[in-house]
């Protein structure tokens, strides 16, 4: 039991005064940049379309209309499917990596958080051109007699969910797997229990915890993407592209139907996240490893084998990436590429772009900023001065983990274009949902790092004579440092590439390298599409080796 | 400089429960102090409450006539040794020495000198440079101290800092700590759940149980003359023989019966009737062939270890009783099933009241 500390004497003064205020502070800027909006979206939903009077229609015809409804039933279907692929890639392979010594584990690694971090929406296009209708796998495979259907529709959206998602699991099992102190699994051969049989029972159980909450991620990311079946969707409508057209649509969008329709996404999401969290995540094993498990030695020809297969994997889940890379540098004669090389889409950019990339980098700067200052008093606040309201501040925190991004912007929007504070069309507002959305990143990682921290060094750095203040900043800031690092560097890539609430919050003004690649491909502009994409992946490989190479880990971990 | 201690009425609530409950006593200037008693018992957490890590919820601390109540922990200059050492694990070995130090803004040379100086103390002079993961326990554990006693502080405290020490190293760094803080003459309030250890370290110990100071002697008397059952107990092995108490006459002389079979007259503290708890420590309890008119029991168990014999013996009641008998040259090991008699010295028993709260010899 947890008791606190009465504010009685002054001893304290000084340190709960700092602290409490940081608490106020962070309730306030929430209330008014999450609660506040959240609010207003839910009392828009409830709201008719002529903005007047009070109303459940909005909810009644979503479950009556199967114009609505039927994204509801496909959007659950995308989730459940792909959920369950990328388990089934990602699993395996992160047994194999861990396990056994195949080959070029650091590559395969950055190959599969790279596949995870790709640009949203161009990836999507990259696989039209490789198995769309005229795609050259599709002719290629044509050529040579194999007729595959074309991409579009359900399996195709599953198909790219699955490559671009099954990271997730493969990082969090990884990570997992390795922190299985190698004795238990010898206590189960030493009991006789080997093979296939060890697996299920010993190490897939202990597991299980960490590929619930791998999967989680891929359902929720999965039900928040829509650039994906926009592009590829064609008949196969799933939710937030309907919240999209609905919000955004050319003839009038209805704001109150995309608010019921997003108040709904966030309602489905928050019911996956209470269902893993109270049903799987509940038998949560803490592990650490004292002697990691062995990497077993493979006869050379298995050891070769177990590298094909994984490199393949990857290879796959990158070849869109590829793709865009390559085809940012061939000469474009429209919307089609020619068989020659050329750097004309990187002129084009330069000329026509250079403002969105400033603006990516200008507003993911300023927002990385402020994620890593609030990153480390809110993580400290959370883990050390544990209190009912701080509690409130953790869950307001990590509340917008499952809002999609689509329904952040909408819901900002609908606070900030009206009433006492307007930001609409402005930066502020892009900064804003920025760091609501991937401050959860920062935070979570620099909480994990707090609770290795032993308070007692705290106290000894006070005790010798450091206040309390000082000893924040010296020492324990200091010891920090990784965990925040390392969260913020997720934080930083996921930001870059976050594209799903920038397009619903930019104006021609703000717009950043991930709306300009949505736009150019609608325009029909792929060339610049793919070299705007290319900077992207670029500027994330490049974040990736620093972060690799300053911290000496191998990779950001989730 | 040091100071002595005062705790005036002390109480420190957990929600409705007090971990530490009306301490009052006085540690004086220069002296070794332990707090000992069963984990739970509110000793670090009284601990605490000297340092500024706890706040004090009823009553006074005081170094000499200051109240320190409000004085804030980085201000109330005292060394600290923590249970897992909390060395500065990004600072190398002179650099968590001196850390105190440039708190205080002290002049760089003299740092030097003064942390060159707490290193020789603690025989670590060699590891200045060392990052503290690579420094074994024992090692982690005297730059601990040398951090502590770097800053001349006024108070000194401890809180079990030899817990995580194998027996041997533990042995080895008491009688460090014990030279240093005697060398120093500085006010020590040391934290420990072992008996032993802090039999051989401390000048006095106080002994908890359940946040109540149960009694403050010096270790002799802590375990010679046990204020009450719970501490008979706790201080070393005892033996608890039920008996029965009748006065004789109005005074303070009174009879004992032990097992129906074994009397003494015996002047208590004060007058009492009805059932006691006797306590014996093993190695106060002589064997001795069967003899009629004594207490009578059967060898079970004999243990060698060494210097001595600890036998097992089940007495006529089923009681088990531990008794340790010096392994004299030519003395013959007792074997199991033996019939032995039980010899217990009036001068160094305790009685205790029914409940074992109080000592009425
Ligand atoms: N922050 C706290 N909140 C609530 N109860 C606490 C807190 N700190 C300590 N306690 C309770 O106060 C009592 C005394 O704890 P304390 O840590 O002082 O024991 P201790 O004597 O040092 O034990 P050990 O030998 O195990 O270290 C225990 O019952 C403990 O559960
Ligand atoms: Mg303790």
């Amino acid at each position: 039991m947890i008791v606190n500390e009465k504010k009685k004497s002054p001893v304290f003064h000084h340190m709960m005064d700092f602290w409490n205020i940081i608490t106020i502070i962070s309730l306030i800027i929430l209330t008014i940049t999450l609660l506040y909006p959240f609010s207003s979206l839910i009392l828009k939903s409830f709201i008719d379309k002529t903005g007047e009077s009070f109303t459940v229609k909005n909810y009644i015809n979503f479950f009556k209309l199967p114009y609505y409804f039927s994204t509801l039933k496909h959007s659950l279907v995308v989730c459940l499917l792909s959920t369950f692929f990328a388990t089934l890639v990602g699993l395996p392979m992160a047994y194999i990596s861990t396990r056994f010594n195949i080959y070029g584990k650091k590559i395969l690694n950055l190959m599969v958080i790279l596949s995870l971090m790709s640009p949203p929406f161009i990836g999507a296009y990259a696989w039209i051109l490789m198995l769309g209708r005229n795609g050259f796998l599709t002719r290629a495979l044509e050529s040579i007699g194999l007729r595959v259907p074309p991409i579009y529709g359900l399996k195709g959206i599953v198909l790219v969910f699955t490559l671009k998602f099954f990271p997730y699991i493969y990082l969090y099992v990884s990570g997992a797997l390795q922190s299985i102190d190698s004795s238990l699994e010898e206590a189960a051969e030493n009991l006789g229990v080997s093979g296939f049989k060890k697996i299920m029972t010993v190490t897939f159980p202990l597991i299980l915890p960490t590929i619930s909450a791998g999967a989680l991620m891929v359902f929720m990311t999965s039900l928040a993407d829509f650039g994906t079946p926009m592009l590829i969707g064609e008949g196969y409508k799933v939710l937030p592209v309907l919240v999209y057209e609905e919000f955004m649509s050319e003839i009038g969008g209805n704001v109150s139907m995309a608010s019921t329709l997003s108040v709904i996404i966030v309602l489905c999401s928050l019911t996956v996240l209470f269902i893993q969290k109270k049903i799987i995540a509940k038998k949560n094993y803490t592990m650490s490893a004292l002697r990691p498990p062995k990497v077993k030695e493979l006869t050379l020809g298995k050891r070769i084998l177990a590298t094909v297969f994984c490199f393949l994997v990857a290879l796959i889940a990158m070849s869109q990436q590829i793709v865009v890379i390559v085809t940012s540098f061939l000469k474009t004669s429209g919307p089609l590429f020619l068989k020659e090389f050329s750097l004309e889409s990187y002129r084009l950019v330069r000329h026509r772009l250079s403002h969105n990339i400033s603006n990516t980098f200008a507003f993911s700067t300023i927002a990385i900023i402020i994620m890593i200052i609030a990153g480390m008093l809110l993580s400290y606040v959370i883990v050390r001065k544990r209190t009912k309201i701080t509690g409130i501040l953790d869950m307001l925190i990590m509340f917008p983990y499952v809002i999609p991004g689509a329904v952040l912007g909408i819901t900002l929007l609908v606070a900030f274009n009206q009433g006492p504070i307007i930001l609409s069309g402005t930066a502020v507002i892009m900064i804003l949902s920025y760091v609501i959305r991937k401050l959860p990143y920062t935070i979570r990682s620099s909480t994990a790092i707090l609770y290795q921290i032993d308070p007692s060094i705290e106290e000894a750095s006070i005790n010798l004579g450091v206040s309390p203040m000082k000893t924040f900043f010296k020492t324990t800031a200091r010891l920090m440092a990784p965990g925040i690092f390392s969260g913020a560097t997720l934080s930083w890539i996921t930001t870059i590439n976050e594209l799903s609430s920038s397009i619903i919050l930019y104006t021609g003004r703000t717009a950043t390298i991930s709306v300009a690649i949505y736009t150019e491909v609608i325009r029909a502009s792929f060339g610049t599409a793919a070299a705007l994409a290319s900077i992207l992946t670029l500027t994330t490989v490049i974040s990736i080796l620093i972060f690799n190479k300053i911290s000496g880990s191998q990779g950001v971990s989730l | 400089m040091s100071y002595s201690v005062q705790f005036t009425n002390v109480v420190k609530k957990f929600g409705d429960y007090k971990a530490v409950n009306n301490a009052n006593f006085t540690v004086n200037k220069g002296e070794f102090f332990t707090l000992l008693g069963p984990s739970g018992c509110g000793k670090t957490t009284l601990l605490r409450m000297v340092a500024g890590f706890n706040e004090i919820d009823e009553g006074e601390i005081r170094f000499d006539e200051k109240v320190i109540n409000f004085t804030p922990a980085h201000k109330r200059n005292i060394g600290m040794v923590f249970q897992n050492y909390a060395i500065f694990p990004h600072l190398s070995v002179y650099k968590n020495v001196a850390y105190g130090l440039k708190a205080r803004k002290v002049p760089e040379k003299e740092i030097q000198k003064r942390v060159e100086e707490a290193l020789q103390m603690v025989r670590m002079e060699e590891f200045r440079d060392r990052q503290p993961a690579q420094l074994s326990g024992g090692q982690q554990q005297r730059i601990a101290l040398a951090r502590a006693i770097v800053i001349h502080p006024d108070v000194l405290l401890m809180d079990e800092p030899l817990s995580n020490l194998d027996a041997k190293l533990r042995v080895e760094m008491r009688s460090i700590i014990k030279k240093l803080q005697k060398d120093l003459g500085i006010t020590t309030i040391y934290v420990t759940h072992d008996q032993e250890e802090a039999l051989a370290i401390s000048d006095r110990i106080a002994v908890m149980k359940k946040g109540v100071i149960q009694q403050i002697d010096v270790p002799e008397i802590i375990y010679k003359k046990p204020a009450n059952a719970f501490i008979a107990n706790f201080i070393g092995t005892s033996n608890f023989i039920p008996g029965t108490i009748v006065p004789m006459g109005n005074g303070l002389q009174h009879q004992l019966t032990l097992l129906d079979k074994w009397t003494i007259e015996i002047n208590l503290l004060k007058s009492y009737e009805g059932e006691v708890m006797v306590s014996v420590r093993p190695e106060q309890i002589e064997l001795q062939q069967p003899q009629k008119e004594s207490i009578q029991g059967k060898v079970i168990l004999a243990t060698f270890l060494g210097d001595f014999i600890n036998y097992e013996i089940e007495l006529e009641n089923k009681q088990i009783i531990q008794v340790n008998e010096y392994a004299k040259a030519g003395a013959k090991l007792r074997s199991e099933g033996d019939w032995v008699s039980v010899i217990l010295d009036p001068y160094k028993m305790n009685i205790y009241d029914e409940k074992g709260k109080e000592a009425l010899l």
